[in-house]
C-alpha cells in the first residue's frame, strides 16, 4: 500500500517538476551590498541552490512553491512563486540572531527553541584575541566561563577551564571525547564552541556531564564555489613588567640583619668591606652583582602562525580541508653551552579534511580526518606540570654569579689549570635551565570520524538514523638530554671564592669530562578512544506543533598507556515539543555507566525537565509592549553523575588480600625470623584494599531559571540565569576525623559517597547593538558572573571538630590558616603572648591562639581557621567592544576578577628565601623598632623563620585584577573590482595580555604562580586572504 | 518493500542492543581471596603472623630510621645527640611536656619524626583489628589440627594483650575490643578503666597459657610460648600493684603481682627454662687504679652477661635467660651498611664526632652512672673507697658492661680515620668549649668547631660490641648481632622482689614461692659476682625498696624499663628525676694526688636540659584525632 503511495508521489514530483520556471534574481542586505552564499530552497523539496559572489541566483520552481532563502545572521525569508520569473529578495539582518543554530549535545536546536543555559563563541571570536592557544582564547568570552592560565610556556600554556566554578567539564570535539587536549586544535579550523552549563544541557551526558560540557564544531565544507584562504599572523611577544629585585648590595646587607635576627654566628656576615665591594661593584668576580631576571630574559621572542584552507561544495560532496603552522618563541635567554638546546620552543603543524558526501537523496556520509604533530623542547628533564621554571631566577642572590667568563681566569689564574682560559660554572649558584638538560616531547593526534546519516522519511516522516565511528589517538614521545652521572663525575663546577682562589667541588685530581647524553626515545603514552554510536532523530511539525526526539547509544573505549581500558556505555533519549515557538517542553534521560563500580552501581538514570514561555510572542504582551521582541523564561532541572572524588582510583568495590611486599624499609616484619637457622623473614598476608561494593555515582542536581530577552528591534538583548547545583554522595575516603584510630583498620579504608556541596550563582549578560546611519555599526557586550560553593557535608568533619575548624558549612576551598595579629611590639608582648611554634622574636608575626589554650600550633585542629582560598574566583566580568566602519573593524575585550584571595608564593613573598640573599625593593620595608608598621615582618634567613614556618594570613594576597585582554584593529580592502583573483584582503594587529592592573604588584595575579613562565603580552600583525 | 522496514528497524536495534557485559572489564590482580586464605592453615597463619610487624616495643628495630625518642631518653638513663633539628625538636618537645604535639605526629611508622611510641597507638590498634579479623574467621581453617589451630588462636590472644599493654601503661584504660567495630554503626565509644582492661588482658593472657606450648619445635624457634604469658602477666600485675594504678595501695594487688612474678619462676625451675647468664667471675675483674682489664675493650669475665645482648657474628641463639625476643638475625641497610638498631646511633662513631656536622648519638647521662655501687656492694656514697676523681674504677661489673667511657679500646674498621688512635675519647678537654677533641693526638687542630651539642660524657655500650660505630651515611661495621629482648628472667625475679617485698616485707615470700625478696635481689646481683644486698639497705620493706629501684634501673639499663618504672612509681616528678647531668672531664696538665688519671671529673647539671614533669605527665593523651571522631573517646585527665 504505502509501496504505491511512494511511487504516486515520486510520479507527480517528475510532472510537477516539469511544469517549473527558472527563477532568478539578487540577494542584497538592507544597505544594498551583495550577499553571496545565501541558502536558497523550494520549501518541502530537495531542490536548493546558492547565490553566487554578486549575490545572484537562480532555481526552478513552480507556481505556488515557496522559496525559502535563509543565511546566518539573517532572518530567514519565504517568497510564493506566482508568476514572476525574477525576484530581488532584501535580507534583514537578524540582531537577535534567533534563528542562530545552537549545537546542544548530541544535535543542534534553534537558538529560540533553547531552554538550557548554553553559552556559545564562533570561531572568529577566537581568531579576535590573536592568541594561537583555544582554550586560552576563550578567556573572557563566555559568561560562566572561566580560565585560569598559570604559565606562558610555550607549548605547556593551557588554562585551567572551570563552568560556574568548577574544573575539569567534558570537552568534545565534534561529539566525541578529546585526546591529547583541544587547546591546540587550529583556532581556524573552529566553527563555534557551545558551552552547557545547566541540567538540563549536561543530563544527556550523565556520568560524564557533572562538571559541564564545552563542544567544540569544526568547520565543514558550504556548498559553492571553493574559496581558498591563507591567514598568516606575526606575533612579538614581551615579557610584562616585573618587579624590582634587590641588587646585591641591598640583599647581603639584609642577609646580615637576618642573622643578626636569628642570633646566628656561625654563618658568616658579610663584613663592611665586602658590603662595600659589593656596592661599588669594582671586582665584579668576585663581589658579583647579578639581576638574574635581566639574565635570563631576552628582550622579545616572536611568533609565527599561518593556516591555509580550503572550503566549498557540490551537491555530491562538500569539504574543508586546512593545513596550520604554529611556531611558538622562546622569552628565557636560554644559552647553548653544550651539546643541545634548553630552548623553550613549541611547533604546531596541524591537517584537517571534512568531507560531506551525498551518497543518495536519503543517505549522507560525513567523514573528518584531522591529525596534528605538536612539538615542544622544553628545558630540564622535568614533569610537564612543574610550572615553576621561573622561580629560581626569582630567589637566587644577586650577590652571585651565573657564570664566570673566560676573563675571570685571565684575572684570577687557576694554579691547577695554568693557563686555562674558559667558562666556568660556579658551585653555589644554580644558573636556572641551562644546566638542567632538556627534554622534547611530540604528541602526535590522529583523529578519524565516519558518520553515516539515513533519512527513514519511508518509515515515519522526520526520522533519520546515523550510526558514527570515531577512533582518535594521541601518541607521544619524549627525549630527554640529561647530564650522565653513570659516569660518577658531577659537571665540574667551581667557585671564585672572595680571596680571589678558586674552589674546585672535584679537588685538583679531577678529570673534566662533561657527557651530556641523548636518552632514548620514551614513549610517554598512546591515548586513545574508539568511539561508537548509533542515533536515531525525529523532527516533524504538525501545524504548530513541532515535535523532535532523539534516541541513542554509545560506547567509548579510552586508552590511556598502559593502563587497563576505560570503558563507557550510554542510552540517551530526549523529546522535546513546542508549540508556536511560544511554549516549550523538554525531557530528556541518561541511563549509562563505566566499568568503575561493582556491577549493579555501574548504571545510573540521570533525567533532566526543562520548560519555557516566550512572553514576547503572546498577543496580550506583545499589545501592551510592541517593543518586546524576545522574552523567554526558562527553567531546567536535570541531574547528572559524578565520580570524581576517586582521583583516579579503580576497581575500589574490590576486596584482597596480599603477602605484603618485602620492602626492607618500611615493613616491620624483616625483625622476626622464628625458626631456627632461618634467614629470611616470616611472610605475611594483609588486607591489601577494602573493596565498597555500595559504592556508585554521586549525584550532581542542577537546576536553572533564566530569561532571555530582545528589546527594541533586538538592539538590546541579554540573558539572565540563576542556577544551583547540588552535589549529593560525593565519593571520600573516610578519614581520621570521622573513624577513629582505635577502628584500626589495616588497609586503607575504602572510598564510599560520603560529602556534599551545594553551588548557587547567577550570570548577567546584556548587549546594545547599534548601526548608525553613517554606517558605524558597534555593540557593546558585558556580562558578570557569581558563585559560590559551599560544602555541606565533608569527611575531614568528624562529630568533635570544633566549628571554626570544620570544612562543611563554608565555601570549598578553603584553606587552615593561623590569623596573625600584627607583630611582636616589644619584650612584654612576647613575654605575655601564648607559647609559638617557631619561638618568634621581637618584628615576628603575632598569632590569634584560637583554642584559648596558651599556645599557639600550626595544625587545623588546634589554632588554624579555614580561610576562603578558592581556586576559582567567585566574581568574574567581561566587557566586549565591537564596532565597524566601513572598511575598519574594531574589538576591544576587557575582563576581570573581583574578590579573589589566595595564598602568596612563600619564596616571593618574603625576601632571603630559602638561604638566599635575594628579594625585592619593596621587601627593605621590614620591621625594625623604629619601622613597628613595616609591611613585611622582622627578617630571618634560612627555613627556621617563624614567619613563615606555617602558611598564615600574612600571605593572603588580593588576587583581583582586570585585563586589558585583547584589542584588534582591522581593515578590509576592497578588491571588487580587482582581477587579481583575490576576493578579500583584510589586514589586522592585535595586542593580547595588553594591560594588567592588580594590587598584586610583582606578578600575574591570575593562576597565582608568580614562579611560573611568564604570561607574555603579545602584538600580532595578521593577514587574511581569500581568493 | 514492507520488509524492508523492518529490516531498518531489526539493523537498528541491534544496533542499540543492550548488554551490560560491555562493562564488565576488571583487571586481574594477583591477590588473594578472603576465603582462601581463612580455609587454608598455612595462608591464616601468614595472615596472623601479620601481628607481629605490629609489634612496637620499647626496643623494637623497626626498619632503617632509629627511634628519635626511645624511652631512654625519655628517663633519666639518656639524652639524645644530636642528628639532625628533628631530634632536639622532638626532645624538646618531650622536655617541654607537649606530649599531646608529640601524639598528633603523623602516625607513620619508621620516620625520622615520628617517635616510635607515638606510631605504637596505631599500630597497636591495627594489630588488635589483625587478631579480632583472625579469631572470627579462625572455624574456617579446614586442613589444620586442633593442636595447630590452639597455637594460632594462643598467639592471637597473647598479641592483644600485649598489644593493649603496650598502650594501657601509658595511655590508662582504653577500650577492649574483642571483636572488630562495624564501619557503618556508630563507632563513639566512651573509656574504660585501666582495671577493666586489665582484667581483659588476664583473661587473654589465660587463654593463651593454655594455648601456647611450652616450647616450639625447631622450625618455629622463637615464637611465644607459656613463657612470654606468665612474664607479661608479671607486668602488667606489678604495673597494676604500683603507685600510679594502685592509689590506695591495695595490699591484694601487690599479693596478685607476687603470686604471678612467683608462677614463673616456679614453671621455669619446674620446666628448666629460663636459667641466668652465670658471670660471677666478672667480679674477679681487674679493674682497679691502673687495672690491667680497667681498659680493655671486651673483658673475658664479663663476656657470659654479654652475651645476653650482643656480640660479634651472625649468630642467632636465643640466649636461655631470654624469653622472648625479637628474633633479628639480619643485618640490612643501605649500600652495604647495617642498621641493626633502632637505636643504632647509640654510640656514635667517634669518628664521626671530629668534625662530622651531623653527629647523633645517645649518651648515658651522669645520674644513671651514680646509680651503680662499687664492687664492694656498697651506693658510691656510702663508700669510704670511692674517689669521685677515679669513677671509673672499681664498680660493679654491670658497670663495664652498660656504660662506654673514655679510654676505653673501641676499634676502628674504615680506612681514613680522622681519630687513629682506636681509643673512646669522650673528654671536655678544655675550659673553651672544645669537647671531644682527641687528646692522644698531637695533630689535632686547636681550632675545630665542635658540633655535637649534647655530649654527656658516657656512651651506650649495652647493645654494641667493641668497634662498631657509625660514619656519616650510616655505614659501620655489620658483622655482630643485637639481641632485641622483650622478656629476660631477671626482669622477673626483679618483679618477685618488688612485689613480695611490698606484700610480705623483704625476707617474706609469695605463696607457693621458695625466694625471700631478698633472695630473689640477690641472684640477679650474685650473678655477676656482686655480693648481696648489704644489710644496711635490708632492714624494712622502705629501705629495701630503693635497692631493688636502684638494682632494677642498674641491671635493666637501657632496655626500656626505667621510664615506666619511674612514672609506675610516681618519682618521675621529683627533681632529681628531671635532672640531666653529663660529665665533665677537663684534662689538669698530668696526673697528680688530686688528679690520679690527669682528668679532672664533675657530675655537672645541665639546667637548660631539665625536664617539664608534672602530674598530667604520668598518663600520655591519645591524639586528639581521636576525641575529634569519637567525642566520648574522652582524652586523658589533664589534657
Amino acid at each position: 500500500m504505502k509501496l504505491k503511495i511512494i511511487t504516486l508521489f515520486l510520479c507527480c514530483f517528475s510532472l510537477v517538476s516539469t511544469w517549473s520556471q527558472t527563477i532568478s534574481g539578487t540577494i542584497t542586505d538592507e544597505s544594498t551590498i551583495p550577499l553571496p552564499g545565501v541558502n536558497i530552497i523550494v520549501k518541502g523539496s530537495s531542490t536548493g541552490a546558492v547565490s553566487d559572489f554578486d549575490g545572484g541566483f537562480s532555481i526552478k520552481a513552480k507556481k505556488g512553491d515557496i522559496l525559502e532563502f535563509s543565511y546566518i545572521g539573517y532572518k530567514s525569508q519565504e517568497i510564493t512563486i506566482n508568476s514572476q520569473t525574477s525576484l530581488n529578495i532584501v535580507l534583514k539582518e537578524d540582531t537577535a540572531e534567533l534563528d542562530e543554530i545552537v549545537v546542544i549535545g548530541y544535535g543542534t536546536q534553534k537558538k529560540e527553541s533553547v531552554l538550557g543555559s548554553i553559552g556559545q563563541v564562533k570561531g572568529a571570536e577566537l581568531l579576535e584575541t590573536g592568541t594561537p592557544n583555544v582554550t586560552n582564547a576563550l578567556s573572557g568570552l563566555s559568561p560562566g566561563l572561566l580560565i585560569v592560565q598559570e604559565s606562558g610556556e610555550p607549548g605547556n600554556d593551557d588554562g585551567d577551564i572551570f563552568i560556574r566554578g568548577v574544573a575539569n567539564p567534558l570537552i568534545l570535539v565534534d561529539g566525541v571525547e578529546i585526546v591529547g587536549g583541544f587547546a591546540n586544535i587550529d583556532p581556524r579550523d573552529v566553527e563555534s564552541i557551545s558551552i552547557l552549563k545547566d541540567g538540563s544541557a549536561t543530563a544527556v551526558y550523565g556520568i560524564r556531564g557533572a562538571n559541564g560540557v564545552i563542544i567544540i564544531t569544526t568547520k565543514r565544507g558550504k556548498t559553492g564555489k571553493p574559496k581558498v584562504s591563507f591567514s598568516s599572523q606575526y606575533s612579538v611577544k614581551t615579557y610584562p613588567d616585573t618587579y624590582d629585585s634587590l641588587n646585591a648590595f641591598d640583599a647581603e646587607s639584609l642577609r646580615n640583619v637576618a642573622l643578626y635576627n636569628d642570633a646566628d654566628f656561625s654563618n658568616a656576615f658579610n663584613s663592611q668591606e665586602d658590603l662595600n665591594h659589593f656596592r661599588d661593584g669594582d671586582l665584579p668576580f668576585r663581589y658579583p652583582d647579578t639581576n638574574w631576571i635581566d639574565f635570563a630574559t631576552e628582550d622579545y621572542a616572536t611568533s609565527f602562525n599561518q593556516t591555509v584552507s580550503v572550503r566549498g561544495g557540490s551537491d555530491f560532496v562538500k569539504y574543508y580541508a586546512s593545513a596550520g603552522y604554529l611556531q611558538e618563541g622562546d622569552i628565557t635567554a636560554s644559552r647553548q653551552y653544550f651539546n643541545y638546546d634548553p630552548e623553550f620552543k613549541f611547533k604546531r603543524y596541524s591537517f584537517r579534511g571534512n568531507l560531506d558526501f551525498k551518497l543518495s537523496k536519503t543517505t549522507r556520509l560525513r567523514t573528518s580526518i584531522s591529525s596534528r604533530i605538536e612539538d615542544r623542547n622544553k628545558s630540564g628533564t622535568g614533569e610537564d606540570n612543574d610550572r615553576n621554571d621561573f622561580l629560581g631566577y626569582f630567589t637566587t642572590a644577586p650577590g652571585t654569579i651565573p657564570f664566570y667568563p673566560a676573563e675571570a681566569l685571565v684575572q684570577y689564574p687557576d694554579p691547577f689549570y695554568p693557563g686555562l682560559e674558559e667558562v666556568r660554572f660556579p658551585i653555589s649558584t644554580q644558573i636556572g635551565n641551562d644546566l638542567g638538560g632538556s627534554s622534547r616531547r611530540t604528541n602526535t593526534v590522529f583523529n578519524v570520524d565516519l558518520e553515516l546519516q539515513q533519512d527513514l522519511d519511508f518509515i515515519t516522516e522526520g526520522l533519520t538514523a546515523s550510526v558514527k565511528y570515531n577512533y582518535v589517538s594521541n601518541y607521544t614521545t619524549t627525549q630527554t638530554i640529561s647530564y650522565d652521572s653513570s659516569l660518577e663525575t658531577r659537571l665540574d663546577r667551581y667557585d671564585l671564592k672572595r680571596d680571589g682562589t678558586w674552589d674546585s667541588e672535584e679537588g685538583p685530581d679531577y678529570e673534566r669530562p662533561f657527557d651530556f647524553n641523548l636518552n632514548n626515545e620514551g614513549t610517554s603514552g598512546t591515548n586513545e578512544i574508539s568511539y561508537f554510536k548509533t542515533q536515531l532523530n525525529y523532527g516533524r511539525s504538525f501545524g504548530k506543533h513541532n515535535v523532535s526526539g532523539t534516541v541513542l547509544f554509545s560506547r567509548n573505549k579510552r586508552i590511556n598507556g598502559t593502563q587497563f581500558p576505560f570503558f563507557n556505555e550510554d542510552y540517551v533519549s530526549r523529546l522535546t515539543y513546542d508549540f508556536d515557538s511560544k511554549y516549550f517542553l523538554e525531557v530528556a534521560g541518561a541511563y549509562n555507566g563505566d566499568e568503575t563500580f561493582a556491577r549493579g552501581q555501574r548504571f545510573k538514570f540521570f533525567p533532566s525537565i526543562a520548560g519555557g514561555i516566550n512572553l514576547a510572542k503572546l498577543k496580550f504582551v506583545n499589545d501592551v509592549i510592541p517593543a518586546l521582541n524576545n522574552f523567554k523564561v526558562r527553567g531546567s532541572y536535570g541531574e547528572t553523575g559524578n565520580k570524581s572524588g576517586l582521583n583516579g582510583a579503580r576497581w575500589q568495590y574490590l576486596s584482597f588480600l596480599d603477602y605484603t611486599s618485602g620492602n626492607t624499609d618500611t615493613r616491620a616484619n624483616q625483625r622476626f625470623l622464628f625458626g631456627e637457622g632461618e634467614t629470611s623473614e616470616i611472610d605475611v598476608i594483609e588486607i591489601d584494599q577494602l573493596g565498597n561494593l555500595d559504592l556508585t555515582w554521586s549525584t550532581v542536581i542542577k537546576k536553572n531559571i533564566g530569561v532571555d530577552f530582545g528589546f527594541l528591534n533586538n538592539k538590546i538583548s541579554g540573558s539572565v540565569d540563576f542556577f544551583r547545583e547540588q552535589r549529593e554522595d560525593l565519593i571520600s575516603r573516610p578519614t581520621s576525623a570521622t573513624i577513629p584510630i582505635y577502628f584500626g583498620s589495616v588497609a586503607a579504608l575504602p572510598f564510599a559517597n560520603l560529602e556534599a556541596s551545594d553551588r548557587k550563582g547567577y550570570e548577567l549578560s546584556l548587549t546594545y547593538k547599534n548601526k548608525t546611519a553613517g554606517g558605524f555599526a558597534y555593540s557593546i557586550n558585558g556580562f558578570y558572573g557569581f558563585y559560590e560553593n559551599r560544602v555541606t557535608r565533608s569527611t575531614a568533619d568528624g562529630p568533635g571538630t570544633p566549628e571554626y575548624t570544620t570544612v562543611a558549612g563554608k565555601p570549598s576551598g578553603t584553606t587552615a590558616l593561623l590569623q596573625t595579629d600584627g607583630y611582636f611590639q616589644n619584650i612584654d608582648e612576647l613575654l605575655n603572648y601564648p607559647t609559638y611554634v617557631g619561638d618568634p622574636g621581637l618584628g615576628d608575626l603575632r598569632y590569634i591562639d584560637y583554642n584559648a589554650n596558651g599556645t599557639v600550633i600550626g595544625t587545623s585542629d588546634e589554632d588554624m581557621l579555614r580561610f576562603d582560598l578558592p581556586k576559582a574566583p567567585k566574581y568574574s566580568y567581561s566587557l566586549r567592544l565591537n564596532g565597524s566602519y566601513k572598511a575598519w573593524s574594531f574589538s576591544a575585550l576587557i575582563n576581570g576578577i573581583e574578590g579573589h584571595k589566595g595564598l602568596a608564593n612563600a619564596n616571593l613573598y618574603y625576601s632571603l628565601p630559602g638561604t638566599a640573599a635575594a628579594g625585592r625593593i619593596d621587601h627593605l620595608d621590614y620591621w625594625t623598632p623604629n619601622n613597628p608598621n613595616a609591611e613585611f615582618p622582622a627578617v630571618h634567613l634560612g627555613n627556621g623563620n617563624p614567619n613563615t614556618l606555617v602558611a598564615t594570613t600574612d600571605r593572603v594576597v588580593d588576587l583581583d585584577y582586570i585585563k586589558l585582554r585583547n584589542v584588534n584593529i582591522g581593515y578590509t580592502f576592497d578588491m571588487s573590482d580587482n582581477k587579481s583573483g583575490i576576493s578579500a584582503l583584510k589586514v589586522y594587529v592585535s595586542g593580547s595580555n595588553l594591560i594588567t592592573i592588580s594590587d598584586l604588584g610583582y606578578a600575574d595575579p591570575e593562576g597565582n604562580r608568580p614562579g611560573a613562565y611568564p604570561i607574555l603580552r603579545r602584538f600580532n600583525l595578521g593577514l587574511d586572504i581569500t581568493f | 518493500m514492507k520488509n524492508k522496514k523492518y529490516l531498518y528497524v531489526l539493523t537498528i536495534a541491534i544496533l542499540f542492543f543492550s548488554c551490560e557485559e560491555y562493562l564488565d572489564e576488571q583487571q586481574q590482580f594477583e591477590a588473594l581471596d578472603q576465603n582462601d586464605v581463612f580455609s587454608d592453615i598455612r595462608l591464616a597463619s601468614d595472615f596472623l603472623d601479620g601481628i607481629y610487624t605490629r609489634m612496637v616495643t620499647e626496643v623494637s628495630a623497626i626498619g632503617a630510621n632509629p627511634d628519635i625518642l626511645p624511652a631512654m631518653v625519655m628517663s633519666d638513663e639518656g639524652y639524645p645527640g644530636r642528628m639532625d633539628n628533628s631530634v632536639p625538636q622532638i626532645y624538646n618537645s618531650y622536655k617541654n611536656s607537649d606530649y599531646l604535639g608529640l601524639m598528633n605526629r603523623g602516625a607513620g611508622i619508621n620516620t625520622f619524626t615520628t617517635p616510635q611510641f607515638v606510631s605504637r597507638y596505631t599500630e597497636s590498634w591495627k594489630g588488635i583489628n589483625t587478631v579480632n579479623t583472625f579469631l572470627a574467621n579462625v572455624s574456617k581453617i579446614n586442613n589444620g589440627t586442633e593442636e595447630q589451630i590452639d597455637r594460632l588462636k594462643g598467639q592471637a590472644y597473647l598479641l592483644r594483650a600485649y598489644y593493649y599493654h603496650l598502650m594501657t601503661k601509658r595511655h590508662g584504660g582504653l577500650i577492649y575490643l574483642k571483636e572488630n567495630l562495624n564501619i557503618n554503626e556508630s563507632l563513639d565509644r566512651e573509656r574504660e578503666s585501666y582495671a577493666s582492661n586489665l582484667a581483659d588482658m588476664i583473661e587473654d593472657l589465660d587463654l593463651a597459657f593454655d594455648l601456647l606450648p611450652l616450647k616450639w619445635e625447631s622450625e618455629n624457634t622463637g615464637r611465644p610460648t607459656k613463657g612470654f604469658a606468665l612474664a607479661l602477666k608479671s607486668r602488667v600485675t606489678l604495673f597494676a600493684a604500683s603507685p600510679l594504678v594502685n592509689t590506695n595501695n591495695d595490699q591484694q594487688a601487690w599479693v596478685d603481682a607476687a603470686t604471678a612474678a612467683s608462677d614463673l619462676i616456679n614453671y621455669a625451675n619446674t620446666n628448666g627454662l629460663y636459667a641466668l647468664a652465670d658471670a660471677s667471675n666478672a667480679i674477679n675483674m681487674d679493674v682497679d687504679h691502673n687495672g690491667a682489664d680497667l681498659f680493655v675493650s671486651e673483658s673475658e669475665a664479663l663476656l657470659p652477661y654479654r652475651s645476653i645482648f650482643n656480640g660479634p657474628g651472625l649468630s642467632k641463639v636465643i640466649p636461655n635467660e631470654v624469653i622472648f625476643m625479637e628474633s633479628i638475625e639480619r643485618t640490612f641497610g643501605f649500600g652495604g651498611t647495617t642498621n641493626p638498631l633502632p637505636r643504632m646511633y647509640l654510640t656514635v662513631g667517634f669518628d664521626i664526632a671530629k668534625g662530622n656536622n651531623r653527629p647523633m648519638n645517645i649518651g648515658a647521662t651522669a645520674n644513671i652512672v651514680a646509680k651503680y655501687e662499687t664492687k664492694n656492694g656498697l651506693a658510691i656514697e656510702d663508700d669510704a673507697s670511692y674517689n669521685p676523681q677515679e669513677p671509673f674504677i672499681n664498680r660493679d661489673p654491670r658497670f663495664y658492661n652498660n656504660i662506654l667511657f673514655d679510654g676505653v679500646p673501641w676499634t676502628h674498621t674504615t680506612s681514613g680515620a680522622k681519630n687513629p688512635t682506636n681509643i673512646a675519647d669522650l673528654a671536655r678537654i678544655n675550659e673553651n668549649g672544645v669537647i671531644g677533641l682527641d687528646i692522644h693526638d698531637p695533630a689535632t687542630p686547636s681550632n675545630r668547631l665542635w658540633q655535637v651539642k649534647n655530649h654527656t660524657g658516657y656512651r651506650v655500650r649495652k647493645w654494641l660490641p667493641n668497634g662498631y660505630y657509625l660514619t656519616q651515611g650510616g655505614r659501620g661495621q655489620t658483622d655482630f648481632y643485637v639481641n632485641t629482648i622483650v622478656f629476660r628472667m631477671a626482669e622477673v625475679y626483679l618483679n618477685y622482689a618488688e612485689a613480695v617485698n611490698e606484700a610480705y616485707g623483704p625476707n617474706g615470700t609469695a605463696p607457693g614461692g621458695t625466694l625471700t625478696a631478698l633472695d630473689a635481689v640477690n641472684k640477679i646481683r650474685n650473678r655477676v659476682g656482686m655480693p648481696n644486698v648489704n644489710a644496711m639497705y635490708t632492714g624494712s620493706t622502705d629501705l629495701l625498696r630503693e635497692r631493688i629501684r636502684n638494682e632494677r634501673a642498674v641491671e635493666l639499663c637501657f632496655e626500656g624499663f626505667r621510664y615506666d618504672d619511674m612514672r609506675r612509681w610516681k618519682i618521675a616528678h621529683l627533681d632529681e628525676n628531671r635532672k640531666v647531668k653529663y660529665l665533665f672531664m677537663r684534662w689538669e696538665g698530668g696526673e697528680s694526688a688530686i688528679y690520679p688519671t690527669g682528668f679532672s671529673y664533675e657530675d655537672v647539671e645541665q639546667i637548660d636540659l631539665e625536664k617539664t614533669f608534672t602530674d598530667k605527665n604520668y598518663w600520655w593523651p591519645i591524639p586528639t584525632s581521636e576525641t575529634i571522631a569519637a567525642p566520648s573517646f574522652k582524652q586523658t585527665q589533664g589534657w
